[in-house]
């Protein structure tokens, strides 16, 4: 497979939260603002890409039995090192997510890419299906923060929607809006999917 | 009485799943019958509870008498995979019963980060250790109490006539949605 | 054992390499955090001070005074004088909020009236508790003078209009900004006082 279609493989057919349902626990409580959605997408493709190059590089160097242990000390060394860096430079961005930037460490995409791909995989095609499970995790975690932001708070990163805005619907950024969101758009794209045929 | 008071709040008021998106993914995972639910509740909360009290020992002895607290997230998974590790060696040694409840669920536990966010989150409230061990405690029967119910319900459900799109992941999300916002009228109790 | 010695290597090699990495970010980062907390209290202490701006000669130095022994009876104070004119005392506070702490700054004048309260961060409900950052609600504290009865919510025979479904947070918020009103009546003139020693 072509770098160019591991990339595209990342955001559609094997998009990780619509198609593989994985890294669920940011994708529902980061989604309340469209803003927010976007910082922690960023966040996750930079520990991804990060991560996948560093595994790949030493995959013929980690021994298989500590892999796993290997692998959370260079995801976590990674999320550490963006948890820092938007301390220092997007601070607000950085009080938003919370204590989802150090849960990036325990987000089932990434310890997954690295386990099933970059460990077996050269560098170029690691970096590709980083940058495509990440634009694909960002795409996706944008579709559910617009959409919860919009109806729950009539704005749209933080601007005023006319119409919608004069009467938020506040369960939409509170937890049950969440699930809601989420089942209403998987069952949608699984309409979609079933559609096209197998 | 505050002991109390932080125990019964995680455990309905701020519960893990419904209000605070910990420990979604074998929420949806592992709820599929009432048996494996119960048996990840249980592993889930021995791990939360013995997880808050050793983090926080090393917490307090290590990371901030050194000065390293940007080390946290880093220290705090690896001492959680390695407490996973152990319980696992000690379980098998001593329990075959426990063993074969709770086997096969223990490695999955590594990346729940209801885990981890309970260890993040006692620190990030100025927590005592004993605080911390109940809301580790509390926070993992919530848990367990909540994917419980999601198992009572999916078993349900498969004798329910659903749309061919909603099937599995879709509905329980839906299912999930209801009970959150079930969870949602106990906004207020054991406050102030 | 050969075998367990090369793991343990490689392990430890990774674990260094990370070490280094992590200490080296920090380092970078360490400054930039710094201020950026800094400025965070700045911009906090002008907001709940109004006429004075920061960096115009007039931001004050600060001085963290204990009441007593206890944990938690000590607070940062700044001071804002122009000149030889104290223009007022900002407080930090944190209260008990519904979901978490919430981290407040509450300005008074040199005789006690409250002049303005900026709620810092919080972690309430989003929607409902959150609003307690929004001026509407904390521009209502501007001017109240430094008395019980006054300083309360208006269904406990005060002036504060509460945030619309957020009893808990609006409370925890009034009950932070009279413990600092008390704290400075109380303490006044030791306050005044360490602020004219460390002039020295």
């Amino acid at each position: 497979m072509s770098a160019r279609e591991e990339l595209v493989r990342g955001i559609i057919r094997e998009n990780p939260t619509f198609r593989l349902v994985l890294g669920i626990c940011p994708t529902l409580a980061v989604t309340t603002s469209l803003a927010n959605a976007v910082g922690m997408g960023l966040a996750v493709t930079f520990v991804l890409v990060g991560s996948n190059v560093f595994i790949s590089l030493m995959r013929r160097v980690i021994p298989g039995k500590v892999r796993i242990p290997a692998f959370i000390v260079i995801i976590s060394t990674f999320v550490t090192i963006i948890d820092l860096t938007m301390a220092a430079f997007v601070p607000e961005l950085h009080n938003a997510l919370g204590i989802f930037i150090p849960l990036i460490v325990v987000n089932c995409i990434i310890m997954g890419r690295a386990e099933a791909f970059a460990s077996k995989s050269p560098v170029v095609a690691s970096i590709a299906d980083a940058l495509g499970m990440g634009t694909g995790f960002t795409l996706s975690l944008s579709l559910i923060g617009s959409v919860r932001e919009l109806l729950g708070s009539g704005t749209l990163l933080g601007l005023s929607v006319p119409g919608l805005h004069s009467m938020p619907v506040i369960i939409m950024i509170l937890p049950p809006g969440a699930f809601l969101t989420m089942g209403g758009l998987l069952g949608l794209f699984n309409f979609i999917a079933q559609k096209r045929g197998p | 009485m505050e002991l109390l008071a932080v125990f019964f709040s995680v455990l309905i008021v701020n519960n893990f799943i419904l209000a605070k998106f910990l420990g979604l993914c074998p929420f949806f995972g592992v709820s599929r019958d009432l048996r494996s639910a119960a048996s990840m509740g249980l592993a889930v909360t021995f791990v939360m509870t013995a997880a808050s009290a050793v983090t926080w020992a090393v917490n307090d002895h290590v990371l901030e008498p050194c000065g390293v607290m940007y080390l946290q997230t880093i220290v705090f998974i690896l001492v959680i995979a390695t407490l996973v590790q152990f319980v696992e060696l000690v379980i098998k040694k001593l329990s075959p019963m426990l063993q074969r409840v709770l086997g096969i669920y223990l490695p999955l536990i590594t990346t729940n980060c209801a885990v981890l966010g309970v260890c993040l989150l006692n620190i990030k409230q100025n927590m005592s250790l004993a605080e911390a061990v109940v809301h580790g405690f509390g926070g993992g029967l919530g848990f367990a109490l909540v994917i419980c119910i999601m198992a009572g319900i999916r078993e349900r459900l498969q004798m329910s006539r659903v749309p061919l799109a909603m099937q599995g992941m879709p509905i329980s999300f839906i299912t999930g949605s209801l009970m959150a916002l079930a969870f949602l009228g106990f906004h207020g109790l054991f406050a102030g | 054992m050969k075998e367990l010695i090369k793991l343990s290597t490689i392990l430890a090699l990774i674990c260094c390499g990370a070490a280094l990495a992590l200490g080296s970010v920090h380092e970078l980062t360490r400054e930039p955090i710094a201020r950026q907390q800094r400025l965070k209290k700045q911009r906090a202490v002008a907001t709940v001070l109004p006429g004075v701006k920061p960096g115009n000669g007039t931001e004050g130095a600060a001085v963290r005074l204990c009441e007593d022994e206890s944990p938690g009876s000590c607070r940062d104070i700044f001071l804002l004088a122009a000149g030889q004119e104290i223009r007022g005392f900002a407080l930090e506070a944190v209260a008990d909020g519904y979901s978490g702490p919430i981290d407040l700054m509450v300005g008074v004048m040199p005789d006690g009236t409250v002049s303005g309260v900026k709620v810092i961060s919080h972690a309430e409900t989003p929607g409902l508790g959150a609003h307690i950052i929004e001026t509407s609600f904390s521009a209502q504290f501007s001017g109240i003078p430094a008395d019980e009865t006054t300083l309360a919510l208006k269904k406990n025979g005060g002036v504060i209009d509460q945030v619309t479904g957020a009893t808990i947070s609006s409370e925890a918020v009034v009950r932070a900004v009279r413990e600092q009103v008390r704290f400075f009546s109380a303490n006044r003139s030791r306050i005044i006082a360490r602020f004219e020693a460390r002039k020295q």
